[in-house]
């Protein structure tokens, strides 16, 4: 399994969701991109107007997506499996 | 033309520019220099600072000019984070700040650093209980804009900075960039302040940071001493006077021009076309209306108006992304941040051109409704 993040410098909602995320022990790769910055590769996933958007692969396939800003419980909900 | 859009960016005054103009033409040395050009040069920086000083009430050793607002914003994140990481590594700030606030953050938190977003009341105003329980020991800074930018929500700045005097440890930063020249500013609580010329009639690329005497702040660009040794490059002589001048223009006659811009800003409310919301609210200065018309893009409207010859914004101009976050955060109302205008008012705005957008701004509703 792996998390793809992508967020932006200008957006609150990032800095939140990456706070609640720093709280959170991962078993799994994490990766983040930025959505300015790193355009080509953020214009593979297909993100829309909300960010953050976290996405979960495993292998190739995407399995779970969550767009926006969600509170911790949905967050881990989210991640259930993949928090040590 | 109808210009509607002075919180973006305001028209220079030709007063300020014509300042600027013989400032360049007379005082061509560089203020470093010891010859008499230099001290010449030197000797109108020090008149500017101290004209700035005496109407901020500050010391003139307590000025650093940056570039803008952008650059003072990221100095004090950037720099207080650096000096003071060894007291601790959080920052407190609000979801209605400039994305020169959010992008030192971002890179600052990447770095270790905790952000942590004070609550806000209904009507985005910062609550002060809330902002009680996150501070903490290690909390370093909070940065809070005295005007947000799309909305026009006035934090109770004063009140803050008397709460953060029971945590010295802390200090206090404000972005008052789109408070000076609207509303009147008292900097007695407050440790740090940004603020922009081109805000108020000034020449693009000149802004100011406040720094209260003992807090020690480390540069962003190295490189020697300037007008301070906070922020190096050679002074910009022509620039800095304009600067003074246009902030004496600007904080003149304060109190009547904010009558008139309340007064336009009511005209246009009384004024909307059925199905506009109103974002802006009772706690915001009259400078800035922001609007929603749901249904409608946000940038169809403004193209709609320009093609009138009228000029508003979308979201703020230095944002990004396709809704507004500051509405947002206010609203928790996808569909009005997705459809949010700012028409933003300045004492030049005349009753004529108030007159013809309120008339042209419902042809364009109606029309774009009807699409």
């Amino acid at each position: 399994m792996k998390l793809v993040r992508v967020s932006a410098m200008w957006c609150p909602a990032c800095l939140i969701m990456r706070s609640r995320l720093d709280k959170i022990a991962l078993n799994i790769e994490s990766v983040e991109y930025d959505y300015d910055l790193d355009e080509e590769v953020v214009s593979k996933y297909n993100v829309g107007d909300i960010l953050p958007v976290f996405i979960l692969f495993d292998g190739e396939k995407e399995v779970g997506r969550l767009i926006g800003e969600k509170n911790e419980d949905e967050l881990k909900e989210f991640l259930k499996g993949c928090i040590e | 033309m109808t210009y509607l859009d002075y919180s973006a960016t305001t028209p220079t005054n030709p007063d300020v520019l014509k300042s600027f103009v013989d400032v360049s033409n007379n005082f061509i040395g560089n203020p470093n220099s010891l010859h008499k050009l230099g001290v010449e040069a030197n000797s109108i920086i020090n008149a500017a600072t101290k004209q700035i000083a005496d109407l901020l009430h500050i010391k003139e050793s307590e000025i650093i000019y940056t570039s803008g607002a952008s650059e003072s914003n990221n100095t004090v994140l950037k720099g207080i984070a650096s000096s003071y990481s060894n007291r601790g590594k959080k920052i407190i700030t609000t979801e209605f700040e400039h994305s020169s606030i959010y992008g030192p953050l971002t890179y600052l938190q990447k770095q270790g650093f905790e952000v942590e977003f004070v609550k806000t009341n209904e009507y985005g105003v910062v609550d002060l209980d809330s902002l009680k329980e996150l501070l903490t020991d290690d909390t370093i800074l909070v940065s809070i804009c005295a005007v947000n930018s799309e909305i026009g929500i006035v934090q109770p700045i004063d009140e803050i900075g008397e709460l953060l005097k029971q945590y010295p440890k802390c200090y206090f930063h404000v972005d008052m960039t789109q408070a000076l020249g609207k509303i009147k500013i008292d900097l007695t609580n407050v440790d740090l302040a940004s603020f922009s010329a081109h805000k108020i009639y000034g020449i693009k690329g000149i802004g100011l940071l406040y720094k209260k005497e003992n807090i020690s702040l480390e540069p962003l660009i190295h490189g020697g001493k300037s007008t301070t040794s906070f922020r190096s490059g050679t002074p910009a002589t022509a620039l800095i006077v304009s600067f003074a001048k246009a902030m004496r223009l600007a904080l003149e006659d304060l109190d009547e021009k904010y009558t008139y811009i309340s007064n336009l800003n009511n005209m246009i409310k009384e004024n909307l076309p059925m199905g506009v919301t109103i974002n802006s609210n009772e706690y915001c200065i009259p400078n800035v209306l922001n609007l929603s018309i749901v249904g409608v893009k946000p940038e169809t409207m403004l193209h709609a108006l320009e093609s009138y010859d009228i000029y508003i914004s979308t979201q703020t101009a230095c944002s990004t992304g396709t809704f507004s976050k500051s509405v947002l955060a206010l609203t928790h109302d996808m569909e009005r941040a997705k459809s949010s205008i700012r028409i933003s008012l300045s004492s030049l705005t005349t009753l004529e051109e108030v007159k013809y957008f309120i008339d042209t701004f419902k042809e364009c509703v109606e029309s774009l409704r009807l699409k």
